[in-house]
């Protein structure tokens, strides 16, 4: 037992260092939780746009640059395939992913959602 | 000249004898235990926010597309409230754009702190002629 004679201090060093290993994990977790709630919100609002060009009878990309522009995201690409609309948006990634990944020199890439719509057949 | 200190149990020590800090780890332990229960408790508090989040989200897009479908406002805000047990869904009419929000109170997952809350919202904002 000579070797825990003096063992003042390790369950504070054991916490510490356990704590810290939360802290990283739940870091990471924040990170790429804030991502999928920004893909979701993006591809919900491509879903809204292609919905909303699909109805529209006069300029299809017209109500879809408007409906996109209402929830923040950018219309990137619109087509008229037929009866259908291919709609990419696009937004900028999560604010901590931007961060985190500047810190480790690497940018962020955009999101991309795309959504088609049409009358049903 | 040697110091003796006394330690657990009242008997008198010598420091380096192999019993001196046996209680140190103890004490230790006592603050540290809390400490980590805490941080644990905000973890999962943050996991229960994040999944949240996805759900009143995923409740808000099913009712925008209900929307578009015709069904009335009334019952597609329903419908969100029913998918996501304690979520409040409604229409926020703004000047320019009229949004269905869906929200939902997390409370800390500590028996004590439940009057604890974080509120958790999406929203999706509709064309005007959907309603």
């Amino acid at each position: 037992m000579k070797g825990l004679a003096r063992d003042e201090g390790v369950a504070t060093v054991a916490a510490l260092g356990l704590v810290s290993v939360l802290l990283v994990a739940a870091f990471v977790a924040v990170v790429v939780g804030q991502q999928a709630s920004a893909r979701g919100q993006l591809s919900s609002a491509a879903d809204i746009a292609a919905l909303a060009a699909a109805q529209s009878l006069d300029d299809p990309c017209q109500a879809a640059a408007e409906s996109a522009a209402a929830n923040a995201v950018t219309l990137a690409e619109c087509r008229v395939e037929g009866l259908d609309v291919v709609l990419t948006v696009t937004r900028p990634a999560a604010p901590l992913t931007v961060r985190l990944l500047g810190w480790l020199g690497h940018t962020a890439r955009d999101l991309v959602a795309v959504a088609r719509a049409g009358p049903p057949d | 000249m040697r110091t003796y200190v006394r330690a657990v149990g009242g008997r008198v020590l010598p420091p380096r004898s192999p019993r001196y800090d046996e209680g140190m780890v103890i004490v230790e332990a006592a603050l540290a235990i809390p400490a980590l229960v805490a941080v644990a408790a905000a973890m999962i508090w943050a996991l229960l926010v994040a999944t949240t989040n996805l759900a009143v989200g995923d409740a808000a897009r099913a009712a925008a597309r209900e929307l578009a479908r015709g069904v009335p406002a009334a019952e597609a805000l329903a419908r969100a409230e029913a998918s996501v047990p304690g979520a409040h869904a409604s229409l926020e009419d703004a000047a320019d754009a009229v949004a269905v929000v869906v929200s939902k109170q997390v409370s800390a997952p500590v028996p004590i702190l439940t009057g604890m809350t974080v509120t958790v919202s999406q929203r999706i904002a509709v064309p005007r002629e959907w309603l």
